[in-house]
């Protein structure tokens, strides 16, 4: 049981829940960017919370099925053919031996979720799935790769469907809360923080890189732990959020700390859009 | 009984500082010893227990109950006995210092060789220890250098330093365990790194080790490489401690 890749898409992963237990030999936890719309994904088909799925960046892969299975997708709004026909995101759609499934671009959020019944069987380096160089081979999906299937139960999911997101990639502000070295930067600093507008600059799976107007600074720190969803204040005035890939130590003052599912909301917004932090009450 | 405090950061993770903590190697093989004592004995509430500069981080698999993590490391402090968990090893790696494998040392030195060589020696004699684990997978922050052998981080940092490369960076020494961009000073090169998906053992060194760098020629390094490439053999042991 097996699906093929055709083609790669822009930036496709494999992923799984993550790889935690190895952050003390200093590598990331990796996972999902969104984990809301994995899960969401991995709900659809009834699989555990921790089967490996396909993570899309831009835009999604074209794979061919070696075997009929079930597949499921969630998170940024993507165009997805079956045997070029049009189907629908956010629900279960069965894919047949033979069958090609051609995926297009992501046209609102950056971030879509294939995931398929039972999750993909390939091999776990220091205990997941999730693709991360060097500790698995490839960093991302490579044409022409076979991807193993987990055997599952033919029976039909629990849930079938499920109403699209509608945060995905329009969200404006994230709740926050205040990161251990908040009492370390200036007052201004902390008010410039909460009242600001920052914009997104480059970004990829280890961090997003926000532009506002704070200052240059020297608050200089050694070296910290840092988990997704950390916010820090760089010497040039620019923040970073660490994100799935992110370093587990930064030495920059973490000023901030996203909460909840703020990273998956982060995760779905395009370079050049503004959001603004809220908390810290 | 230390005293300690526990600083919540988000919902998952709370910092435990203990009062008085000096950057000396006693006490950084105590924290690492106890960050691994947690780690096993709390594996179910933990998905992570690690070191970062002279603070635990105690990571949670669900959020945080403040209440009950307090009551383990409470309990943990009264059962950890340092003498029966310290289980560090050390470790000789062999490094070549030669001009070919030391970019920075030239420089760093007014291209004095005397100095060069002063200095080299009295890096190698030295013991150094894993403080803890960071930047990338295998990269080991090795604490124990002396003020003398301490060197500022480079103004402008390289695109590419190459995988292997010993590098010291302001009070820390390290060895980087793939190509990556770096702005530490390059002093020298060793077939041995920290991490190897394709080893037995992908990581041998653990925190709290300690290490010494032995000096060897460029030739000897030349085929300790090539030896490595076929082989990807772990260095030698020198005691278990």
């Amino acid at each position: 049981m097996s699906v093929q890749v055709i083609h790669t898409g822009f930036y496709t992963t494999i992923q799984d829940s993550g790889r935690t237990g190895y952050r003390h030999w200093g590598v990331p936890v990796s996972g999902p960017m969104d984990r809301e719309s994995f899960a969401l994904a991995n709900a659809l088909l009834d699989n555990f919370e921790t089967a490996a799925v396909l993570e899309c960046t831009i835009s999604g892969p074209t794979l061919l099925f070696n075997a009929p299975t079930r597949v499921a997708v969630a998170g940024g709004l993507i165009e997805i053919r079956l045997n070029g026909v049009e189907v629908e995101m956010c629900k279960a759609i069965d894919c047949d031996l033979g069958t090609i499934l051609e995926f297009g671009k992501i046209t609102k959020g950056v971030r879509s979720y294939i995931a398929f019944e039972g999750g993909l069987a390939t091999p776990k380096t220091l205990g997941s799935r999730s693709q991360y160089f060097p500790v698995t081979e490839y960093k991302k999906l490579q044409k022409g790769m076979v991807l193993p299937l987990r055997p599952h139960t033919t029976a039909l999911p629990k849930i079938m469907q499920v109403p699209s997101t509608n945060w995905i990639g329009t969200t404006e502000t994230l709740n926050v809360l205040k990161g251990p070295d908040w009492g370390r930067i200036s007052e201004q600093h902390q008010t410039q923080l909460l009242s600001e507008k920052f914009s997104i600059g480059s970004n990829d799976r280890m961090g997003y890189q926000l532009k506002g107007a704070l200052s240059k600074n020297n608050y200089g720190l050694p070296s910290s732990f840092v988990l997704p969803g950390t916010v820090q204040l760089t010497p040039e005035g620019t923040l970073l959020v660490a994100m799935a890939d992110g370093q587990v130590t930064g030495g920059y003052p973490r000023v901030l700390m996203l909460s909840g599912n703020e990273v998956s909301k982060l995760a779905q917004l395009r370079t050049g859009k503004t959001i603004r932090f809220e908390g810290c009450d | 009984m230390k005293t300690f405090e526990l600083v919540p950061f988000g919902e998952k993770t709370l910092i435990l500082r203990f009062d008085d903590v000096q950057e000396q190697p006693e006490t950084i093989h105590w924290l690492n010893g106890f960050a691994a004592f947690l780690r096993s004995k709390f594996s179910k509430t933990f998905e992570d227990v690690l070191l970062s500069h002279l603070e635990i981080n105690l990571v949670s698999k669900k959020n945080t109950d403040f209440k009950k993590v307090e009551k383990q490391v409470r309990l943990a402090l009264t059962e950890y006995n340092n003498i029966d968990v310290d289980t560090a090893c050390v470790w000789e790696i062999p490094a070549c210092f030669d001009a070919e494998c030391a970019p920075d040392l030239d420089e760093l030195f007014g291209g004095d060789q005397n100095k060069i060589d002063t200095y080299i020696q009295a890096f190698t004699a030295q013991e150094l220890y894993v403080h803890f684990f960071g930047f990338l997978p295998g990269f080991a922050y090795l604490g124990g250098l002396p003020k003398e052998l301490q060197m500022p981080r480079k103004a402008h940092p390289r695109l590419a330093v190459p995988k292997g490369a010993v590098a010291v960076g302001g009070s820390y020494a390290a060895v980087y365990p793939q190509q990556s961009p770096g702005g530490w000073q390059l002093i020298g090169q060793t077939p041995f790194v920290f991490f190897d998906r394709n080893r037995m053992i992908p990581f041998f060194l653990k925190p709290g080790d300690r290490i010494r760098f032995k000096p060897i020629s460029f030739l000897e390094y030349q085929q300790l490489d090539r030896d490595y490439q076929k082989a990807s053999f772990l260095p030698q042991k020198i005691e278990n401690k």
